[in-house]
């Protein structure tokens, strides 16, 4: 009977690790603002393009990136934002952020990005299988901007060291969970208490 | 003389922890999950709490 019990329990908690759903898919949007972005490649070679509101950057259709490439953009505000704080979320965490004056009262602006300069590992541990989650917000005196899509990369997943290490970190905790039941061993009880063990 | 048991639970726990991380990053590459630092926190906190339940289950295998 405590057997049941202990089963159930154990079914019971994996039901419930996967019965909580996936967050809400949304497409590539803009709000306040548009924009539009082209990814290239090493040699320059457009991978992707994607438009906030628009095609592309989308969860069905995620814009790639190349850690080595670069990404030219554009984008504009609906209004002259002025004093504003911008951040970047990536995956549903705070990735950038910062602010700017804007004291030309511009509404347009365009750059390109070395993705080989973005900090961290994002770049490069990208694979063509994953799929990101990309969010961008503007807000300051005269309005706002939100804008989000998603991204993958350009790597395979047997070339990328996220898979890699996600087979080692797992590796690891099997082995310590196979340590975990050879170590649940019947003892006296006053050789447990000496220990500390934990009594069933 | 009584017979108790002799489990553990922590090691459970960091074992299901580093399982649920690895098992997150596998399924990240392979685009089966999004990645999402919410699906993170579920893998390794659903998979820690598991891993204590099996300390907790886990038959006894001999005396020590």
């Amino acid at each position: 009977m405590m057997r049941i019990s202990r089963l159930l329990i154990l079914l019971g908690a994996a039901a419930f690790t996967l019965a909580i759903p996936a967050s809400a898919a949304v497409a590539a949007d803009a709000k306040g603002c548009s924009g539009s972005v082209v990814s290239m490649n090493a040699a320059g070679d457009t991978v992707g393009t994607a438009q906030a509101p628009g095609a592309g950057g989308t969860q069905a259709d995620p814009l790639p990136i190349d850690a080595a490439g670069k990404v030219a953009w554009k984008g504009s505000t609906d209004s002259v934002i002025t004093d504003a704080q911008w951040k970047v979320t990536i995956a549903g965490a705070g990735f950038l952020s910062g602010t700017f004056a804007n004291p030309d009262a511009l509404t347009r602006s365009e750059g390109v990005q070395d993705m080989s300069a973005v900090p961290g590992l994002l770049g490069r541990t990208l694979t063509d299988h994953m799929k990101v989650h990309v969010e961008g917000q503007i807000t300051g005196t005269g309005g706002s901007c939100t804008a989000d899509g998603y991204v993958t990369g350009v790597t395979p997943p047997l070339q990328s060291p996220v898979l890699w290490a996600g087979g080692v970190v797992g590796a690891i905790g099997v082995a310590m969970g196979i340590g975990v039941l050879a170590g649940t061993k019947a003892a006296a009880a006053t050789t447990v208490a000496s220990r500390g063990g934990v009594a069933a | 003389m009584t017979t108790k048991v002799r489990r553990r639970p922590v090691l459970g726990f960091f074992a299901g922890l580093l399982v649920g991380f690895g098992l997150a990053l596998i399924l990240f590459s392979f685009g089966i999950l999004e990645v999402t630092v919410m699906w993170l926190a579920i893998l390794t906190v659903g998979m820690a709490i598991l891993g204590i339940v099996l300390a907790y289950a886990a038959p006894a295998r001999g005396r020590t």
